[in-house]
């Protein structure tokens, strides 16, 4: 359960940094940034051993 | 015999060192060959005098055996499956599924935010298999690949990050990946560490850590080279009237095709029919696509890109001529011999160590791995007991992120080479934001998550999960605003002087340096200031010799020199 936690914190971390880096910085952009991060982080996650 | 491991090891680093300042100008897989065949006369001059004939003749099969044949061919299928995919309209039926997908509530970042992280997601044993299939189709988003959806800048960004992503997406992977060595030798303590007791650290640092490259490319790298990116912008009569979109047409058999090349991916990783080498599972992927969308042979083998094999296969060369000359045993004997230095002592000695590949990226991580993970393990309870098992497994976490994303900056047929090709760019430009990464961001964070997560999972003992996870979370926010500030200042700072530019790198360098040695040594040794500062002035060393190897200015002739004749 942790491990989801952490990946989804830095997959979403990860998503708005992105979205920034990628000039896309609207309040809207970088929530679709966050949410792709958070699917990314989910899953990275899934695909470790727990 | 052992000077003859310092003699092979100084005249390869030496050479190394003449070619990428640009004092050696010929392509540096003829510098590599050459390397290869000096090192192999020394070693046999060296051998004939000290044991006689039969030393000599028993080299070829040490050179040989030290030659790693699974990235060269995992690259080669990788290719030819990208070659299959181009030639039934794979790549076209992509771009039409990622239209759709950028009109879906995560709109067009949020699917580049996953495409992004798609290497480290799949964790291919060697990042060139998507590197090589997916670049070709983020080009595609800029003005010269037809779509015209990004900037130069975006696209620079994107193409960066992803190709970063994927110079890392090695060391996590469960089917033959780099950090399995590191995990074979914890398996000694740890019962299940096989089952990859550093796949969660290396992928939770390669996430932040491609982040930070993403910022250090948009602030940092464009402005330091602002000239050295081929690319052109989208024309100002676009952004007036908004984005053009060609119009895109993609054919049945690339749907077909794009579905084998997914069920290919997905039986590599996954596995599901038994343990296969995942080059056996792409070549069967590229032949049925062969049958199945009625494509030649001529059309997967289009695909293959000679170059970054060719860099490869002659740095497995050079490596296995060192391994065999002893050039492997003479670098871990120098690096132990650190542990003497007093202001460095064992947690400045490791902070260095944790650098090692970033300091000398070669074209395969797995070159210096197979030679420098041994030494590590014997710096635990094996031999000279310096770190207890826990503490072995946190620096051995910390290691292979920094090692596995080496390839990475490596001007000598790494794997960045492939991005900067794809961008348009010279060679070294993406070099400072990828050492940065690895460096300041990666590393200490590997480190962090193990010591506070992972050993409590493979290690079940006590644990407080609560405050550990805080714990993780708060290093993690400290280390990425920090090294962010110093990119946003570095960015802010940077003008059209190189020296000084290249001055205020070097500074910013030091500063992540030390932070990343500092926090390395917390983890290792927690609140022991004495140790906490020889892992500062370790950090320090260690990001100065990165920052010297980022070169001041980037040219043509030196990408020529590195890159060789268009094959």
């Amino acid at each position: 359960m942790l491990t989801w936690i952490t990946f989804l914190f830095v997959g979403t971390l990860s998503g708005v940094l992105i979205s920034w880096a990628l000039d896309m910085s609207s309040p809207k952009e970088l929530l679709q940034g966050a949410l792709g991060g958070l699917i990314a982080g989910f899953l990275m996650a899934a695909m470790l051993p727990h | 015999m052992e000077i003859l491991g310092y003699i092979t090891l100084s005249l390869f680093i030496g050479l190394m060192l003449l070619t990428l300042f640009g004092y050696i100008r010929t392509p540096v897989q003829t510098v590599l060959v050459l390397s290869t065949v000096l090192t192999l006369i020394i070693g046999a001059v060296f051998r004939y005098f000290d044991s006689g004939w039969n030393a000599v003749l028993l080299m070829p099969n040490e050179f040989l055996g030290g030659i790693i044949l699974h990235p060269i061919t995992a690259l080669l299928t990788g290719l030819f499956l990208a070659g299959g995919l181009k030639a039934s309209g794979g790549f076209e039926a992509l771009k039409k599924m990622l239209n759709y997908l950028r009109r879906s509530p995560i709109g067009l970042v949020g699917t580049l935010v996953i495409l992004i992280n798609l290497p480290v997601i799949a964790s291919l044993p060697c990042g060139r298999i998507l590197a090589a299939s997916l670049l070709p189709l983020l080009f595609t988003f800029g003005l010269e690949g037809g779509m015209g959806l990004l900037t130069k800048s975006q696209i620079i960004v994107l193409i960066g990050a992803f190709t970063r992503n994927a110079m890392g997406s090695c060391g996590p992977s469960p089917i033959g990946g780099v950090g399995q060595i590191g995990e074979g030798f914890l398996g000694s303590f740890f019962p299940t560490a096989s089952e990859g007791i550093l796949r969660a650290p290396q992928a939770f640092s390669l996430m932040l850590g491609t982040a930070v490259v993403a910022l250090f490319l948009k602030f940092v790298s464009k402005r330091f080279y602002p000239d050295d990116v081929a690319l052109r912008d989208v024309p100002p009569a676009w952004k007036a009237e908004g984005l053009r979109e060609a119009v895109i047409e993609a054919p049945a058999k690339g749907y077909l095709a794009l579905v084998i090349f997914v069920v290919s991916l997905l039986v590599s990783i996954f596995q599901p029919f038994g343990k296969m080498p995942v080059q056996t599972v792409l070549v069967g992927g590229a032949l049925v696509m062969v049958v199945a969308c009625r494509i030649r042979i001529n059309d997967l083998l289009d695909g293959i890109i000679l170059l970054p094999v060719t860099a490869m296969a002659a740095g497995f060369l050079a490596a296995g001529a060192l391994a065999a000359t002893g050039g492997f045993d003479a670098l871990g004997v120098i690096l132990n011999s650190l542990v003497r230095v007093p202001f460095l002592g064992i947690a400045g000695m490791l902070a260095i160590f944790v650098q090692f590949q970033t300091i000398l990226p070669l074209s395969c991580s797995r070159i210096l791995t197979a030679a420098l993970v041994p030494v590590l393990y014997l710096f635990g309870p094996a031999k000279f007991g310096f770190l207890d098992w826990s503490q072995l497994a946190v620096v051995m976490a910390a290691y292979m992120i920094n090692a596995t994303t080496s390839c990475g900056p490596s001007p000598l047929g790494g794997g960045g080479m492939m991005g900067e090709g794809t961008m348009r760019a010279e060679t070294g430009f993406i070099k400072g934001a990828y050492t940065f990464s690895s460096m300041a961001i990666m590393a200490p964070l590997a480190a962090i998550y193990m010591k506070f997560l992972n050993l409590s999972v493979f290690q079940p003992s006590n644990p407080d999960f609560v405050r550990d996870i805080v714990t993780i979370g708060e290093f993690t926010l400290v280390v990425a605003v920090a090294n962010i500030l110093f990119i946003a200042v570095m960015g802010r700072l940077a003008g059209t002087n190189a020296s000084t530019n290249w001055f205020i790198q070097l500074v910013v360098f030091l500063a992540g340096g030390a932070i990343a040695g500092g926090i390395l040594a917390f983890a290792l040794f927690e609140q022991n200031f004495a140790l906490i500062t020889q892992g500062v002035a370790g950090g320090l060393i260690a990001a100065a010799l990165i920052a010297l190897m980022v070169p001041r200015t980037l040219s043509r002739r030196m990408t020529a020199t590195l890159t060789g004749p268009e094959m």
